[in-house]
């Protein structure tokens, strides 16, 4: 009897080069995730879709999901940023849009020993500025740091980029739920600037000294998508995860439940049983275990983040705090209520919304 | 990151268990979990003297 070789989903038959299912260690690479709404987001430390996070030295930039994509990819959401004010490329500028992946996600890769595996990571990219682009990637101390370039030829034109890395055998890369790769999509700066291009330094850096200066127009506009990182010095086809995978993957990061929504009444919501004036208890599970107990906010049904509403009485408008476990596990799992000194009656139902964030 | 106003919050054996405070003026509750990057943050600025918890209520 002839014995056939399956592959697994994607083109890898390699099973050790694979998280689960999944040959893309990127989540979220396809930017249609945005948990947190789709509005322009302008701040250093924001995300534009759920796992892409601003960085920028300034708040001078737009960043905001897109439907501008390449054709006939099976796209169809993008990262698209702008510069708001213009900087020159002085010592302490910078601006990246960056993917952490966790340590958990990249064990597999060996990084940090000698048999550190070669990856290649594939991206989309539409820029009005042509030039030399800068893609880094370091571990989490920024104590190990490798910058690659990649040239955008034509304006406004969709351009698939693919960069091979090889692996990294130096540096602490810890396997554990605390941020292991920092890949970071450079536009502007030179803070942190290197030289020294495709080989891994000892020491921090943020892009190439060969960066063009995206932000010397507020006209220009720069798109990304499809973004994947796979083990192997070769870019296979964009793994289209569906969207229920993606979304629980990302949803490890960050959640929100009725956080968004202007009005929520039981679905879609936080609830909890106050059992006396000042603390109530509920059982609020998470869709997925979260990587680490998350920061939270919550929000009154009048939109007042830091309240909660007391069914049929009215809304508390701040000072609401979370009802923490002392067993940190059980604080990623879910919250079990709110607290606030003396701001309801015993038996009231307390309902808010929530948003969970912990990423890396 | 800007953060105010930061208070212990306890469970219900008096045990601090979270941070209440305003992260850039928001209301904002943070785990003490070191994981946490808002806390990592809260511990950073403790420890170079830029920031002081309070007690709990």
């Amino acid at each position: 009897m002839a014995l056939i070789k399956v592959n697994n989903r994607g083109q890898s038959s390699d099973f050790s080069t694979e998280v689960g299912r999944s040959k893309n260690l990127i989540m979220n690479g396809d930017m249609r995730i945005a948990q947190r709404g789709t509005a322009a987001v302008t701040t250093s430390g924001s995300f534009t879709v759920d796992r892409w996070k601003n960085i920028s030295n300034a708040s001078d930039f737009s960043a905001v999901q897109s439907t501008t994509v390449p054709s006939g990819q099976g796209f169809y959401k993008s990262i698209h940023i702008s510069p708001t004010s213009t900087k020159s490329p002085g010592s302490g500028t910078y601006f990246f849009t960056s993917h952490y992946i966790e340590g958990f996600n990249m064990g597999h890769l060996d990084w940090g020993n000698s048999g550190a595996k070669t990856v290649t990571v594939s991206f989309w990219v539409r820029s009005s500025k042509t030039g030399i682009y800068s893609m880094g990637m370091k571990n989490a101390g920024a104590t190990r740091s490798r910058q690659q370039e990649y040239t955008i030829s034509s304006a406004n034109t969709w351009e698939k980029k693919t960069i091979t890395v090889t692996g990294e055998t130096s540096g602490s890369w810890p396997v554990d739920n605390t941020r292991g790769i920092a890949i970071d999509f450079c536009l502007a700066g030179n803070a942190s600037a290197t030289g020294t291009v495709g080989s891994w330094i000892s020491a921090n850096s943020n892009m190439s000294t060969n960066q063009v200066n995206f932000f010397d127009s507020t006209s220009n506009n720069f798109y990304i998508t499809g973004v994947q990182l796979e083990v192997g010095d070769s870019a296979s086809d964009f793994e289209h995860r569906s969207h229920g995978e993606e979304l629980a993957l990302c949803q490890r990061y960050y959640y929100q439940c009725g956080f968004l929504a202007g009005t929520y009444y039981g679905g879609g919501s936080g609830c909890a049983y106050a059992f006396n004036g000042s603390e109530s208890g509920g059982a609020n599970n998470f869709p997925v275990t979260m990587r680490t107990p998350p920061t939270v906010r919550t929000k009154d049904t009048a939109g007042n983040i830091g309240g909660a509403h007391r069914a049929a009485v009215g809304n508390v408008t701040s000072g609401v705090t979370i009802n923490w476990t002392s067993n940190a596990d059980a604080n990623t799992k879910g919250i079990g209520g709110v607290n606030k000194s003396n701001a309801w009656s015993t038996g009231n139902m307390l309902i808010f919304g929530y948003e969970a964030d912990a990423e890396l | 990151m800007v953060i105010t106003e930061a208070r212990y919050t306890v469970d219900i054996d008096g045990n601090n268990v979270g941070v209440f405070c305003k992260i850039d003026g928001i209301e904002t509750n943070i785990p003490m979990d070191e994981g946490n990057r808002h806390y990592a943050e809260i511990l950073k600025q403790v420890a170079d003297g830029d920031l002081t918890i309070a007690d709990a209520d």
